[in-house]
């Protein structure tokens, strides 16, 4: 069964990330009265994307391992997580250092791809993504090192039901923060940054095309799928039910939730800056750090 | 032989080298070859000591040596064996590095390199084995010193290493007051006494003398292994004009003489001066001095544009983990929580493994510093870029360095980086102190590894080196290559035989008499060849296995390879689209000045902003300049 689960994770995730990129490009074309594209557009884009020819502008190994390696370790930060709560083979082997840097590394490929291309953009899109992760990636540390605290382990799925095991002010605190950080996590506006189609044509991606392509965007879609998730089992695991199947039920239905929040947000405002967005990282940090801080005095 | 005679042989060929490199001057190929033969040899009989104190049945080892009216006590024990070690490896890697490099220089630098480099092995040697703060401390430190001071002048032109050379000397020599002159706090101090002695000596004195003994020796050996401000001030200027196989030595051993003098100090005499020793406020010393300095010291790592001023100001970084691990240790140990009392040992531990970690890939990261100065003749990664395709051999050595000191999955660095902040979590659970500066030892990762991305990325590939340069870029020979494979396969090693590690640092540990921590035991730490764990009880607290992550990652690699290849898609080879620019040219490239601008800028109160990169051909620093004209 704790195999089976390892399987399961990778599934779920591989099956529902394209659809809510369909729930989030639907919901977008609506608000900008449109009529948008199906839901399962996405599906067929990446199917589209895998029979083009593969550009390679790098000339070099780093740009093409990139695109394979940045899916792989995604894939790998999701296949440690404990979808409903319980905790799978890999949890033997594995906390929640092991999660984050995994996260990590998925981003690190595709800036040394990114790097490798030669392209003058996408080195600038590359340089925003770095600040970008630097910043970020400590808000989500400090989410999972709240359950920490809580629990006095550090094996991811003490950590993940850790976070909401009381509900005090450190947790109000920290789920502020998590949903003020929920675009810059999801790479939508106005946190995209690092993309930014309009100023510097998709930065990171810019020379990949075809396959390659395919496989980072669905890197994407795994990526915003995964720090939905993350936002429903942390915050509201209280609510899941015991029985397997309700529970991941009503997660996606979570899920879907936060990406209709994510896409309405995202059609509504313009970009930062990224020197606007560092500002307002330092800011999240600083919040996080205290409901740390908070946590640790039992609050 | 006995380790006592391989000890003598030892530096007897150290000083035959030395001695050789006097007779033969100017026969530069009979110079390298003995140089190389004899250090070579010195460095296989250190192995050999260090191998069996650690080895089955090795006892520490204690013995005086006369000289004059004075007794230079010796002490070789599991943890002086385990530091050998690594001056052996890294030294082995060096001496065959300089092998190709230094044949660059044609001068004087060229013998006197060979004259210099034994002793300053040596004193590195002593600063090790002696165990006094007396008279075989300060030979051995003076030795030290005094070598390094000369490798450092010589490795640019006088113009530009004269100063940082003085400033390097003169921190040096500020600390060796301090370390020696604190000794006479203790009541009773004859100059001379071993560490243990002096420890007792300690207990009998009054509190303000044990405060001010600690502080005095806390601020040496912080000057030493570049505590926040010390650090700044001589490490980056002195790494960055040594040559690169020297700065390997400095950042990968030099650094570590001042870990392990703090470790003697706080971890041994602290044990023996008993009460006089106050765990807690060192503990939070430790701790506050180590965040800020792993905290500032990346950051203005990210600043650099001088590749190895960028790999100095990160070895203050990495230094800023071990002396934070210490400092967690000591606050643990004496915590009231059993958990954390048996932690303590853990997070020691895993400071130790960092120190062999950061040892063995800032030591390859210099060297490989070294061969992008020998191919391309610039230190400025503005002028940079692309090099993966003419170095492709470099490039994925500088790969795995950087991976490693990323601390990315499946590396070295991810390992004790893993140990040190899993078991300062579990054990500061409930204090504020702890936790909040784990968190900043996090945070501070991610910083690494924007670092090392903006080294490796602007470095080996972006686009460049070849139209900004105007030159002919080739591989490096192989000597210099080989080197760096040696030490890369010991990095591998320790990324994926984590508990083979550990287990040799217990058992160094063990064999070292007097250690603060001996008795907070507790087997938490638990794993096969290739896996980690902290147990308590039955519960699993943290884990790891970089060997489970490495499959994991390869097994999905191949997933992710299947299915974009599924559709048998063509691959064609295009130009990079460069925005509509004709051709890249120093105007429209995206250079390292660019790189994090608005990072640096946030950051600007950390201080460390770069100076203009100089190379050495630049015309302002040659010897008998001329008008001095732009360069670019």
């Amino acid at each position: 069964m704790k195999v089976v689960a390892v399987f399961v994770n990778l599934i779920y995730f591989l099956l529902l990330a394209p659809f809510l990129e369909g729930v989030m490009r639907k919901l977008t074309a609506w608000i900008q009265s449109r009529k948008g594209p199906p839901l399962y557009q996405p599906y067929l884009d990446l199917l589209k994307l895998l029979g083009k020819e593969n550009l390679n502008s790098g000339g070099n190994w780093a740009f093409r391992l990139a695109p394979i390696l940045s899916f792989s370790s995604m894939l790998a930060a999701i296949a440690l997580i404990p979808l409903t709560g319980q905790a799978n083979i890999l949890a033997h082997s594995s906390d929640l250092m092991t999660l984050i840097y995994f996260l990590t590394l998925s981003g690190f490929c595709l800036l040394v791809g990114a790097l490798g291309s030669g392209n003058p953009f996408a080195a600038v899109g590359a340089s925003r993504e770095m600040m970008t992760t630097v910043m970020l990636e400590p808000v989500l540390a400090m989410l999972l090192i709240l359950g920490t605290v809580r629990i006095g382990s550090f094996s991811l799925s003490a950590a993940v039901s850790g976070v909401a095991v009381s509900r005090g002010v450190s947790y109000f605190l920290m789920l502020v923060v998590y949903l003020l950080a929920l675009q810059a996590f999801a790479a939508r506006q106005p946190f995209d940054i690092a993309e930014a189609e309009v100023e510097i044509l998709e930065g990171p991606y810019m020379e990949y095309s075809g396959p390659n392509y395919a496989l980072l965007r669905y890197t994407l879609n795994l990526k915003r799928m995964f720090y939905a998730w993350l936002l429903v089992s942390c915050f509201l695991s209280f609510i899941l039910p015991a029985n397997f199947l309700f529970s991941l039920l009503l997660q996606t239905v979570l899920i879907i939730v936060v990406f209709i929040l994510i896409s309405l947000i995202g059609a509504t405002h313009p970009r930062f800056r990224i020197d606007q967005a560092l500002k307002y990282y330092a800011l999240l940090l600083i919040l996080a750090l205290i409901a740390v801080g908070l946590a640790v005095k039992g609050w | 032989m006995t380790i006592l005679s391989g000890f003598g042989l030892f530096w007897l060929s150290l000083l035959l080298a030395s001695f050789l490199a006097l007779i033969l001057k100017k026969k530069t190929n009979y110079l390298r070859s003995a140089g190389t033969l004899l250090l070579c040899l010195s460095c296989l009989i250190l192995i050999f000591i260090s191998l069996s104190v650690l080895g089955k049945g090795g006892s520490p080892l204690e013995f005086e040596v006369k000289v004059g009216s004075f007794h230079l006590p010796f002490l070789i024990d599991g943890l002086s064996a385990l530091f050998l070690l690594l001056l052996s490896v890294l030294t082995l890697a060096s001496v065959i590095f300089s092998l190709d490099f230094v044949k660059k220089y044609k001068g004087d630098e060229f013998w006197k390199y060979y004259l210099i480099l034994p002793l300053f092995i040596g004193g590195l040697t002593g600063l090790l084995t002696v165990d006094d703060l007396g008279p075989g401390f300060t030979l051995a430190w003076q030795l030290m010193v005094i070598s390094s001071y000369l490798l450092i002048r010589w490795g640019r032109p006088t113009k530009v290493s004269a100063r940082p050379a003085l400033v390097y000397l003169l921190f040096m020599e500020a600390a060796w007051l301090m370390i020696t002159g604190s000794a006479f706090l203790a009541k009773g101090y004859i100059f001379g006494d071993s560490l243990g002695t002096v420890g007792l000596k300690l207990a009998q004195s009054g509190p303000w003398q044990a405060i001010l003994f600690f502080s005095l020796l806390f601020l040496g050996f912080g000057i030493k292994t570049g505590v926040f401000p010390f650090g700044q001030w001589w490490i980056p200027d002195a790494y960055s004009t040594a040559w690169p196989q020297v700065s390997s030595l400095l950042a990968g051993l030099l650094e570590k003489t001042g870990v392990f003098g703090l470790i003697r100090i706080f971890f041994f005499v602290a044990k023996s001066s008993g009460a006089a020793f106050n765990p807690d406020l060192w503990g939070k010393v430790l701790v506050v001095a180590g965040v800020i300095t792993l905290f500032i010291g990346t950051v203005q790592a990210i600043k650099q544009s001088d590749y190895l001023r960028l790999l100095a100001y990160s070895s203050i970084g990495q230094v800023g983990y071990i002396i934070f691990a210490l400092g967690s240790s000591l606050l643990a140990w004496n915590s009231s929580l059993p958990l954390a009392k048996s932690l303590a040992s853990v997070i020691f531990i895993a400071a130790v493994y960092h120190s062999l970690n950061h040892g063995i890939f800032k030591g390859l990261l210099f060297l490989l510093g070294g061969n992008l100065l020998y191919a391309t003749g610039t230190r400025d990664l503005n002028r940079l870029g692309g090099l993966l395709s003419v170095m492709p051999v470099s490039g994925f050595l500088a790969a795995i360095a950087s991976y490693s000191i990323s601390g990315m999955p499946a590396s070295s660095g991810f390992v004790s980086k893993w140990l040190m902040i899993s078991s300062n979590f579990l054990a500061g659970r409930g204090s504020l102190l702890l936790t909040l500066s784990g968190i900043v030892a996090l945070f501070t990762a991610a910083f690494t590894l924007a670092c090392y991305v903006k080294f490796f990325g602007l470095a080996f590939t972006s686009a460049g080196a070849s139209w900004k340069l105007k030159r002919s870029i080739k591989e490096v020979p192989w000597k210099l290559l080989a080197s760096e494979i040696f030490l890369t396969v010991i990095c591998l090693s320790q990324a994926f035989l984590p508990m083979g590690y550990v287990k040799l640092i217990d058992r160094s540990l063990g064999l070292s008499s007097g250690f603060l921590l001996s008795e907070a035991g507790g087997d938490l730490l638990s794993g096969k060849m290739f896996s980690l764990k902290i147990h308590d009880g039955q519960s699993l607290l943290a884990a790891t296995s970089p060997l489970l992550m490495l499959f994991l990652i390869v097994l999905l690699a191949f997933l992710a390879y299947w299915f974009s290849r599924s559709a048998h898609p063509a691959e064609i080879k295009v130009p990079a689209w460069l925005c509509g620019y004709q051709d890249l040219n120093l105007n429209n490239v995206y250079a390292d000045r660019h790189v994090f601008s608005d990072l640096k800028k946030f950051f600007w109160w950390t201080g460390g902003s770069p100076k203009k990169v100089i190379d050495d051909n630049d015309p302002t620093v040659l010897p008998d300049s001329q008008p001095k004209g732009e360069v670019e």
